[in-house]
């Protein structure tokens, strides 16, 4: 956030802000994918696995699928690319900055897309699994909390940190741009992909989750790097944390 | 009302009061068990702290239980030291506060003695002297013939006075800058890198952080060399008290730009700086960057703000054009390299491509003095340094002849780094996720010089990095990308 005199909060928050009125738009236009629901999925999983994912594909086209993907990576993933933005534009020339960004976007959209099928088939797993939407939706909950525990999430949060070097000519600073984009994007589904599930698995809820999942990942990534072991997720450590910004304990350092 | 803190030169030669105080309320604080929040060994681990690190170095067994206090996980006291950010010299300012207090009470407890933190003004011109340590911490008995506590702890074998070579940082040079944060990150500036966060090692280094301060902890070597010891010896806290004067002395001279931002005021945002209280008990000492100001109950008072800091307070330094406020001034890259360098036992040299309409401006506009007109001045930036010393040297050379030795080219001598806590720094995991230190250094002069002996070339400029003391083969310093920056401002 909090490494630069201006940081583009706005223009990020605009932008994931977009996001959740498409996805919301798309949601209230037609059905959601119909595995969204792990009500319909039990019903389709009473026809056998295969029989199952094969109505699931039909009722769901992939396109459909993966543009539902791309528009809740729009919804959730600007706010948390603020620093390596920030380092891509600082790093280029001033005429090479727009273009520069886009390549790091380009890089790591293409890789978090590449995830999509991988996770979406995760979720609907989750949701043939689950008796119940409720309970799909607090089996990805807890799963999410577990990872966010983990010494292997902090691990992938800390590499996740790491800045590349970006050139300032012609096409090595483009793929530098790239291969940055790809690498960050790399470490951000490893350590973040438990809390992509969350929002599939929430049936009607899934905008709500999408705000709720968002803003976790948004803590998770602001938080230090620190050694990786078990530990309180971030996201429960800070329901204490809040009251250190209260305004009288502020007062109260400088007495 | 803090007590008048004074040059260690002016309080007479050997065993003086202060120093004789000090030396018997260090070997009782020494004494105290590592837990209790005012002993000498807690004081140190609050700058910084690696178990295994002080085991190998007797300072712990390997039984002992590390303080909950001093427990990373804890985030309280331990391992707090703030470097290569703006936090650096408020964080040290709360440090030196509190340790005073605590070494006071203890003098007069023991003594009755009223005792302030003296400085070693190591760089003051008219004092013959200035580089030698004091006597005091080079003896082997106190006056009674008991062991000294100030010599304690081990430095650089043989040392008795810093012996900086003839181009390392080691001057009043930083006060030349009158900007405490320039640019949207404050790569550039006097203070170092802008961060909201609490960051144990950032992302740049502010100017009076090099020099001299990082020099002096590799001069005086030994503990002093690491992040994680360097709070144990004695003589760390005259030199900190002394870095500590020169920032007081820039800020109390007109035309020096102070941040105001409120991170720095107020900040960190996640974590807050806190010291031991007298006694240990809870709640401690909370701060920030405001009470280290003027007003602020941490603020200082010197007995001398000239001798040995470049400056006057009062009056206006005239060592450079000013170049308008420091938020309206720009920092732009217009060249860099193309590859991640390494340097081991050898020189390595790398070549920066230059943007030529935006060199070309940036040197037009080097020698700019009337107001109103565009100005700019031209750095070197080293990011994300990496290796695994603690405090080695590495000096920066620019344009040097093909199959030349750099060292027969002082003219072309850029600048050198001592890179104080590449160690820490370079940890993948470790609280700067493994991202290394940033430096930059003014080359204004150099390439003005360059440009008038027809030897600066618009479209390429070679860098040469120099190896100094531990940098080798076997532990080679790496630097992601070395660019040019052009800081532009306006004549005011």
């Amino acid at each position: 956030m909090r490494s630069f005199a201006r940081a583009p909060w706005p223009l990020l928050f605009a932008s994931a802000g977009l996001g959740l009125i498409l996805s919301a738009y798309g949601a209230g236009r037609a059905t959601l994918p119909a595995f969204c629901g792990a009500d319909t999925a039990r019903l389709l999983l009473a026809s056998g696995w295969h029989d199952a994912l094969g109505w699931a594909l039909v009722l769901n086209p992939p396109a459909r699928v993966l543009s539902d993907w791309a528009l809740m990576l729009l919804a959730m993933m600007p706010p948390l690319l603020a620093v390596p933005l920030m380092h891509v534009w600082r790093s280029s020339l001033p005429r090479r900055r727009v273009c520069a960004l886009a390549y790091f976007v380009l890089g790591y959209g293409c890789l978090w897309m590449a995830a999509g099928p991988i996770l979406i088939s995760l979720a609907l797993l989750l949701q043939l699994v689950a008796e119940n939407g409720v309970l799909a939706f607090a089996g990805a909950l807890l799963l999410a909390t577990i990872w966010s525990a983990s010494p292997w999430q902090r691990a992938a949060l800390n590499r996740s940190h790491r800045l590349r070097r970006i050139g300032l000519f012609g096409w090595a600073a483009d793929r530098e741009c790239l291969t940055f984009g790809a690498v960050h994007a790399l470490w951000c589904v490893a350590s973040c992909w438990a809390w992509m599930l969350v929002p599939p698995a929430a049936g009607r809820w899934h905008i709500p989750a999408m705000m709720f999942a968002g803003a976790v990942m948004l803590g998770e990534r602001l938080a230090a790097p620190s050694r990786p072991r078990w530990r309180l997720p971030t996201f429960l450590s800070l329901l204490d944390r809040r009251l250190i910004f209260t305004p009288q304990l502020i007062a109260a350092r400088h007495a | 009302m803090s007590a008048v803190r004074e040059d260690v030169a002016t309080l007479g030669p050997g065993w003086n009061k202060t120093l004789l105080n000090y030396a018997l309320a260090m070997r009782a604080l020494d004494k105290l068990p590592i837990d209790n929040r005012n002993s000498w060994k807690f004081l140190g681990a609050i700058h910084g702290f690696d178990q295994r690190l002080w085991i190998s170095q007797d300072l712990l067994k390997p039984t002992d239980p590390v303080p909950p206090d001093l427990d990373d996980r804890n985030k309280t006291y331990g391992n707090q030291c703030q470097h290569y950010s703006w936090f650096f010299l408020s964080w040290h300012r709360g440090y030196l506060f509190a340790f005073e207090a605590i070494v006071a009470a203890k003098v007069k407890e023991l003594t009755g003695d009223d005792w302030a933190l003296p400085y070693w003004n190591y760089l003051d011109s008219d004092n013959a002297n200035a580089r030698r340590v004091p006597d005091a911490f080079l003896a082997d008995t106190l006056p009674d013939g008991t062991a000294n506590p100030l010599k304690k702890y081990p430095r650089r074998p043989g040392l008795t006075v810093l012996q900086p070579g003839p181009n390392d940082a080691f001057s009043l040079g930083a006060v030349e800058e009158d900007d405490f944060v320039v640019g949207n990150d404050g790569s550039i500036g006097f203070g170092g890198g802008i961060s909201g966060d609490f960051v144990h090692n950032g992302q740049w280094m502010g100017d009076l952080e090099n020099n001299p301060h990082n020099t002096v902890h590799r001069l005086v070597g030994g503990f002093m060399a690491y992040q994680e010891l360097a709070g144990l010896d004695p003589i760390f806290w005259l030199h900190h008290c002394n870095v500590d004067r020169i920032w007081e002395a820039w800020m109390s001279t007109p035309g020096k730009t102070m941040v105001h931002d409120p991170r720095w005021l107020d900040g960190p945002a996640d974590r807050t700086f806190i010291m031991p209280a007298l006694g240990g008990a809870n709640p401690g000492m909370t701060f920030t960057g405001r009470d280290t100001l003027r007003g602020g109950k941490l603020h200082p008072t010197y007995d001398n703000l000239s001798k040995g800091t470049g400056l006057t307070p009062g009056a206006i330094a005239v060592a450079r054009v000013r170049m308008g406020p420091s938020a309206q001034q720009t920092v732009e890259p217009i060249g860099a390299n193309s590859t991640v360098v390494s340097v081991g036992g050898t020189p390595a040299r790398t070549l920066l491509n230059l943007e030529p309409r935006a060199t070309a401006a940036g040197v037009a506009a080097m020698g700019a003095t009337q107001p109103g007109q565009e100005v700019s001045r031209l750095y070197l930036a080293l990011e994300s340094v990496r290796g695994s010393a603690p405090a080695p040297l590495l000096e920066v050379y620019v344009n040097v002849p093909e199959g030349a030795d750099p060292h027969a080219h002082p003219e072309l001598h850029a600048g050198s780094l001592t890179l104080f806590g590449l160690n820490v720094a370079s940890r993948p995991d470790g609280s700067h996720g493994g991202n290394g230190l940033g430096y930059t250094i003014d080359i204004t002069e150099l390439a003005k010089r360059l440009q008038q002996s027809g030897n600066f070339d618009p479209n390429h400029l070679r860098v040469t990095l120099v190896p100094g003391e531990e940098i080798t083969n076997d532990e080679p310093v790496t630097v992601d990308k070395i660019s040019v920056l052009k800081r532009t401002g306006v004549v005011s």
